[in-house]
C-alpha cells in the first residue's frame, strides 16, 4: 500500500506545533485542502483513504509529489520535489498511532526525503548519509517511518522523540531551515529511501479506518545552525559583572599598548595580484576632415550684405550690365588676363558662391585695398583671385554677378572701372569720402604741428622734439591788429581767431613761489575796427555786438543810431548775469558819463542807468605824490592850491606839480590805448579829451571848490583851482563793476578817482562814494571770495582794496611808479591778484606773502604797454593785452588752487588782510 | 570740388608737409603734390600697410574700422587716411619747428 503522502510545504515553521499541514501558506492551501480533503478533512485525524492513498501513492511512489506537477531534469531523472511529509503506514504498532501531519513531523520524520530547495543542496550531500542513518534509526522507531513515501496512511506516533531528538532535531533543523520546498535530494535520497527498510506493510482495515486516531504533534527541538550573539549584556544579568570587568581589562590593555614592552608591532605583507591589462579591439570610426577659413570680418560683411541683397540674387544672375557698385570696384582685381563671358561668371557665381566663400582667404570685403593688393592673399595665384571673390562673395549674393568671382571677371571689372573713371573730368570728384578724409588729415596735421604748444600748456614735454631752450620771436602778422581790450564776455576767453601761433619763451623772472611764463602770443585779425572784442566800440561811441561764432567782420548789432550811442568812447562793457530768470544785461560805461544798459530785444535798445555826476571831492589834503616819468597820468594832487592840478592830465614835464599849467595831454593815453590802434592819433580819449579836456580844463581852470553854476552837488574842490565852471556836469566813467552777489548795485569808477556805488534802479544819486584814488580809476572788480571787498586800480600807480561800507581803502599797494591799467582777482586763489601797468609790467600780488611787492612779475618787451589783463577761469593762465597788438598768454604756476574750498579761501584772505591791514598806515581801524 | 582742391592745397602748404597723395581704391594715383618716384613708392607700399592695419582693427572688433594711421620715423611722419574708395597720404617732416 502506498503511503499517502502529505505534501509538505516549506513554510511550515518548525516551532509551530500546529497542524501545519493545514497551516500552509496560500500557495499550498490548495494542496493542503486537497490533502485534508484527501484525508477526510479532519485535522486531527487523517484517514487516508485507501483509494486516495493508492492514487497518491501510485502517482508517486518513488517520485515525490508536488501537487500534480512533475519536475524532470534533462536526463529524465525525476526531480520533483518530494513532499516532506510522507505518510507511512504506522505499521502494526498501534491503532492509536498518531499521525504526524505537522511540518515538524514532516520535518523530522520525513525530512530526509524532501529537502527544501535552499538548504537541500547543502544538506543533501551532508545529510544524505545521515538521513539514511536516521532513517535507519528512525526505522528503529516503530512509530516513525521516515524515508520512503510509503503509501501509508497509518497514523503515526512520534513517541520516540528523544531518541530521535537529535537526529530528528537535525532533520527538523534541516527542515526548519528550509525554505520553500523545492529541490529534492539527489539520488542519495532515493538511495536513502531505497535503502530504507520498509516497515512492514500495515494492513489498512476498515476498522482501522473507522477508528479514531489521534495525532500527537510534537515539536522537535530547535537546532541552531548559526547564531549571532548580541554584544549587549543586560546590566542586571549574571554576566554583567564579568563582562564589565572584561571590558575594563580590555580598555586598560588598549591604553597601555603604546610603548608597552609587551606589545609587539608586526607587519605583514599582502599579496597583490598582478594586474593585467587587456586590450580590446574595436572597429575604427571613419572620419574625414574638412577645413575652411572664415574671419570675423567676412562673417560680418556677409551678414551686412545678406540683409539687403537676398532679393537680388535672382536678378543678379541674369544681369550683366548692371552698373557696378563701389564695392565691386573695390573688389576688382588688377587683372589676370581673363576675359570670360559674364554669363559664365554669373553662373559660376550662383553655383559656387557658397563653396568658395569661406574657403578662400581672409580678405576684408569692405576694403577694396586688400583685394587689389595681394598682400594678404598670399595663397597663390588662383586664390589670389579667389580672394577677391571671397571678398565679394558676401556681396555676390546680391551684387552684379559680373563683378563677382574676382579672378574671372576682374579684368572686366577693372576695365569698367577705369572706363568710368576716365569718363569723369575730375577723378577726385568720384571720391565721396575724400572731403572727410581731408578734414581728418588737416586736423591731424594741425594737431601735429601744434603739439608742442598743447603739451607745454599742460606742462608736458613732447617725446621727440628737442628740448625747447631758445626763445623764438613771436611771428606777427603783417596786418597787425589793434590792441585788444579786456574782454567783457563771460564765456569766451579770447575773441580773436588765432591765425598764427608762436611760442615765446618766458622772459619773466620768478620771485616767490608764483611763476609766470609766457606760452604764446596771439595776433589777431580783428583789428579792422578800433576795438577788437566781441563788443566792439568805436571811437565814436557805438556799441557793437559781434558774434564770435559767425566770424564775421560786421557786427551783429550796432548802436550807431543817434542818441543811443555814447558820445564818448565806450570805456567798458559788461555783461551782468542776473540769474537764470533774467536775460543777461549789457551795461556800458563811457566817459560821457552815462551808464547805459542795452537790451537786445529789438535791435539794440538802451536805457540809461545812471548819469555820473561829479561829486565834490572829499579828499583830505595830501602830500603831492612824486612826479613820475613821462607816461601816465599824474596822480591827482589833492587840494594843491589854485594851480590847476593836473587832475587826470598827462604831462610830460613835471606834471602833478600844483600850479603847473595844464599841459596838453601828450603821450599816449592809457585809456586811449585800450581803444586805439597803435599809430593812429590818440583817440577817444583825445577826442573826448577834447571834451574831457574841456571838462578837465574847466575843472582845472576853475577851482573845483568853487560853487558850480547849476548847483552841482558838491563839486570838486581842489584847493587852488579856479571855480569850476564846468561845461558839463558829467563825470567820466571809466570802469564798471558788478557784484555777482548783488546785481542791483554796481560800482562805477570815474576819471576823478572816485568810485561810486550806484543802484540800477535809482539813478538820481549815488548810494555811496569811495574816494581815495588820486587818479582815474581804471579798473574795478569785486573780490570773488569776499563779497564786501573790491579792488580798484588807478592811474595813480596804486591798487586799492576797499571794504564796502568803509570810505577809506583797506589796503593800498604800489609797486612802481606806473599807472595801473588793469587789475583783477585770481579766480582760484583768494589772496592773489594781478595788475597790469602802463610800463609793461604784469604783477602778480599775493596778499598772503607781501603787500609791498608783487610775488611775481612779467615784463613785456621794451616799450610795450600792458593795456588789460584777464585771468582764465579754468586754466592757470593770465592773458594780457599789449599795446603792440598782441595778447600774451601767460602760464601761472603754483598759484591757482582749485582744491581749496571757498571757506578756506575766505579765511586765507581774511587772515592776509588782517595781517596786512594793521601794518598799513593808511588803514582805518578794523578790517 | 573746389573746396576739396582748396583743402588739398592748404594741406600741402602746411608747414613741414613734403607731399600729399590721393590714391583711389585700386592704388592708382589720382593726385599728388610731390615728385613721382616718391609718389610711386608710397603708392605701392602704403595701401598694403593700411590694409593690414585695417584688418587688425577689424579682427579685434568687427564693428570697428580703421580711421587713421600714422607711421612716424626718424625723418618723416606718414599719415594715412584710408577709406572705402580712396586713400589719402600725407608725408610730413618729423621735426616740427
Amino acid at each position: 500500500m502506498r503511503k499517502s503522502v502529505l505534501s509538505p510545504r516549506k513554510e511550515h515553521d518548525a516551532e509551530s506545533g500546529n497542524r501545519s499541514s493545514l497551516d500552509k501558506g496560500p500557495a499550498q492551501a490548495r494542496q493542503s485542502v486537497r490533502q485534508s480533503s484527501r484525508y477526510g478533512g479532519s485535522r486531527m485525524s487523517m484517514r487516508p483513504s485507501a483509494a486516495r492513498a493508492s492514487k497518491i501513492g501510485g502517482r508517486g511512489t518513488e517520485v515525490g509529489l508536488v501537487g500534480d506537477h512533475k519536475v524532470v531534469d534533462a536526463e529524465g531523472k525525476d526531480r520533483t520535489p518530494k513532499p516532506m511529509l510522507v505518510f507511512r503506514a504506522p505499521g502494526p504498532l498501534k491503532a492509536a498511532g498518531s499521525v504526524m501531519g505537522s511540518d515538524s513531523f514532516q520535518d523530522t520524520g520525513f525530512g530526509l526525503g524532501r529537502m527544501s530547495s535552499n538548504a537541500s543542496s547543502m544538506m543533501a550531500g551532508g545529510f544524505g548519509g545521515r538521513l539514511s542513518t536516521q532513517q535507519s534509526m528512525n526505522f528503529g522507531v516503530p512509530s516513525l517511518h521516515t524515508g520512503s513515501p510509503i503509501a501509508n496512511s497509518e497514523l503515526w506516533d512520534f513517541e520516540s522523540e528523544s531518541a530521535n531528538g537529535s537526529p530528528r532535531g537535525s532533520e527538523s533543523g534541516m527542515g526548519s531551515a528550509r525554505g520553500p520546498m523545492g529541490v529534492i535530494k539527489e539520488g542519495d535520497e532515493g538511495g536513502g529511501r531505497a535503502g530504507m527498510a520498509r516497515p512492514g506493510a500495515v494492513a489498512v482495515t476498515p476498522e482501522a479506518l473507522e477508528s479514531a486516531h489521534s495525532v500527537r504533534l510534537i515539536e522537535s527541538a530547535n537546532h541552531w545552525i548559526w547564531t549571532l550573539p548580541g554584544s549587549l549584556v543586560p546590566a542586571s544579568g549574571s554576566d554583567a559583572a564579568s563582562v564589565t570587568s572584561a571590558n575594563v581589562r580590555y580598555a586598560t590593555l588598549l591604553r597601555e599598548r603604546e610603548g608597552n614592552d609587551r606589545q609587539v608591532h608586526g607587519e605583514a605583507q599582502t599579496l597583490n595580484p598582478l594586474l593585467k591589462a587587456k586590450e580590446t579591439q574595436t572597429e575604427a570610426r571613419s572620419t574625414s576632415t574638412a577645413e575652411c577659413q572664415v574671419g570675423n570680418v567676412e562673417l560680418q560683411a556677409t551678414e551686412a550684405e545678406n540683409d539687403g541683397s537676398q532679393d537680388m540674387l535672382e536678378a543678379s544672375a541674369s544681369q550683366q550690365q548692371r552698373p557696378m557698385s563701389r564695392k565691386q570696384q573695390e573688389g576688382a582685381e588688377k587683372d589676370d588676363g581673363f576675359q570670360p563671358s559674364p554669363d559664365l561668371t554669373a553662373s559660376l557665381l550662383a553655383s559656387s558662391n557658397f563653396e568658395n566663400m569661406a574657403v578662400l582667404g581672409n580678405l576684408n570685403p569692405g576694403s577694396g585695398l586688400e583685394s587689389t593688393r595681394s598682400s594678404f592673399a598670399e595663397h597663390g595665384g588662383l586664390e589670389h583671385q579667389g580672394s577677391s571673390a571671397s571678398s565679394l562673395a558676401p556681396f555676390g549674393l546680391g551684387r552684379d554677378s559680373s563683378g563677382m568671382q574676382g579672378g574671372l571677371t576682374s579684368a572686366v571689372v577693372s576695365l569698367r572701372t577705369t572706363r568710368d573713371q576716365a569718363g569723369q573730368t575730375n577723378p577726385l570728384g568720384l571720391l565721396p569720402s575724400l572731403p572727410q578724409l581731408l578734414a581728418v588729415m588737416e586736423a591731424a596735421l594741425l594737431q601735429r604741428t601744434h603739439q608742442p604748444h598743447f603739451l607745454a600748456y599742460r606742462d608736458m614735454h613732447p617725446l621727440w622734439a628737442p628740448q625747447p631752450t631758445q626763445p623764438t620771436r613771436p611771428q606777427q602778422l603783417p596786418a597787425s591788429a589793434s590792441e585788444e581790450e579786456d574782454l567783457a564776455l563771460p564765456d569766451s576767453a579770447a575773441a580773436s581767431t588765432p591765425r598764427d601761433l608762436s611760442k615765446e619763451e618766458s622772459m619773466s623772472n620768478t620771485t616767490g613761489s608764483a611763476q609766470l611764463r609766457v606760452l604764446w602770443e596771439w595776433s589777431s585779425q580783428w583789428g579792422q575796427d578800433l576795438a577788437t572784442t566781441c563788443m566792439a566800440w568805436n571811437k565814436d561811441g557805438t556799441v557793437q555786438l559781434h558774434d564770435v561764432k559767425s566770424r564775421q567782420a560786421a557786427p551783429t548789432e550796432s548802436s550807431k543810431v543817434g542818441h543811443a550811442k555814447h558820445s564818448e568812447a565806450v570805456a567798458q562793457v559788461r555783461w551782468v548775469d542776473r540769474g537764470p530768470d533774467h536775460a543777461e544785461l549789457l551795461i556800458s560805461i563811457s566817459p560821457d558819463g552815462r551808464v547805459t544798459s542795452w537790451s537786445l530785444s529789438e535791435g539794440l535798445a538802451y536805457t540809461d542807468l545812471m548819469k555820473l555826476r561829479r561829486v565834490a571831492s572829499q579828499q583830505t589834503p595830501r602830500a603831492r605824490p612824486a612826479q613820475h616819468a613821462a607816461q601816465g597820468w599824474a596822480p591827482h594832487p589833492p587840494g594843491t592850491g589854485s594851480k590847476p592840478g593836473t587832475s587826470g592830465m598827462k604831462s610830460s614835464v613835471g606834471s602833478g606839480r600844483p600850479g603847473s599849467p595844464v599841459p596838453a595831454v601828450t603821450g599816449p593815453n592809457p585809456r586811449a590805448s585800450l581803444l586805439a590802434r597803435p599809430g593812429s592819433p590818440d583817440l577817444p580819449m583825445p577826442s573826448s579829451r577834447g571834451v574831457a579836456h574841456g571838462k578837465d580844463m574847466t575843472r582845472v581852470a576853475s577851482p573845483p571848490r568853487g560853487p558850480k553854476p547849476g548847483g552841482m552837488p558838491g563839486g570838486r574842490r581842489l584847493a587852488g583851482m579856479r571855480a569850476d565852471s564846468s561845461l558839463s556836469r558829467a563825470a567820466s566813467g571809466w570802469c564798471l563793476a558788478f557784484n555777482p552777489r548783488e546785481p542791483r548795485t554796481y560800482l562805477a569808477g570815474t576819471e576823478e578817482g572816485l568810485v561810486h556805488r550806484c543802484s540800477v534802479t535809482y539813478s538820481e544819486q549815488y548810494l555811496s562814494t569811495y574816494s581815495g584814488h588820486m587818479g582815474p580809476v581804471t579798473a574795478l572788480q569785486w573780490c570773488p571770495f569776499r563779497p564786501s571787498l573790491f579792488l580798484s586800480a588807478s592811474a595813480d600807480w596804486t591798487l586799492k582794496l576797499w571794504e564796502e561800507g568803509q570810505m577809506r581803502p583797506v589796503l593800498t599797494m604800489q609797486a612802481v611808479n606806473e599807472e595801473v591799467n588793469d587789475a583783477a582777482w585770481c579766480p582760484a586763489r583768494s589772496t592773489v591778484l594781478a595788475s597790469a601797468t602802463a610800463g609793461g609790467r604784469l604783477e602778480l600780488w599775493d596778499l598772503a606773502q607781501s603787500v609791498v611787492k608783487p610775488a611775481a612779475l612779467y615784463c613785456a618787451p621794451q616799450g610795450v604797454r600792458l593795456a588789460c589783463l584777464m585771468f582764465a577761469q579754468d586754466a592757470p593762465v593770465i592773458m594780457a593785452g599789449m599795446s603792440n597788438g598782441n595778447v600774451a598768454v601767460i602760464r601761472v604756476h603754483d598759484v591757482y588752487d582749485w582744491d581749496a574750498s571757498s571757506s578756506s579761501q575766505e579765511a586765507a584772505l581774511k587772515a592776509a588782510l588782517e595781517a596786512n591791514v594793521v601794518k598799513s598806515p593808511q588803514s582805518t581801524a578794523g578790517a | 570740388m573746389t573746396e576739396v582742391e582748396a583743402t588739398l592745397q592748404r594741406i600741402s602748404g602746411h608747414k613741414g608737409v613734403l607731399g600729399c597723395i590721393v590714391l583711389n581704391a585700386d592704388g592708382i594715383v589720382l593726385k599728388t603734390t610731390c615728385d613721382s618716384e616718391l609718389t610711386d613708392l608710397h603708392a605701392s607700399l602704403i595701401p598694403q600697410l593700411a590694409a593690414m592695419a585695417r584688418n587688425m582693427v577689424r579682427e579685434l572688433d568687427p564693428q570697428n574700422d580703421l580711421e587713421f594711421l600714422r607711421v612716424r620715423s626718424h625723418k618723416q611722419e606718414v599719415m594715412v587716411a584710408p577709406s572705402g574708395d580712396c586713400v589719402l597720404i600725407v608725408i610730413q617732416e618729423a621735426k616740427t619747428s
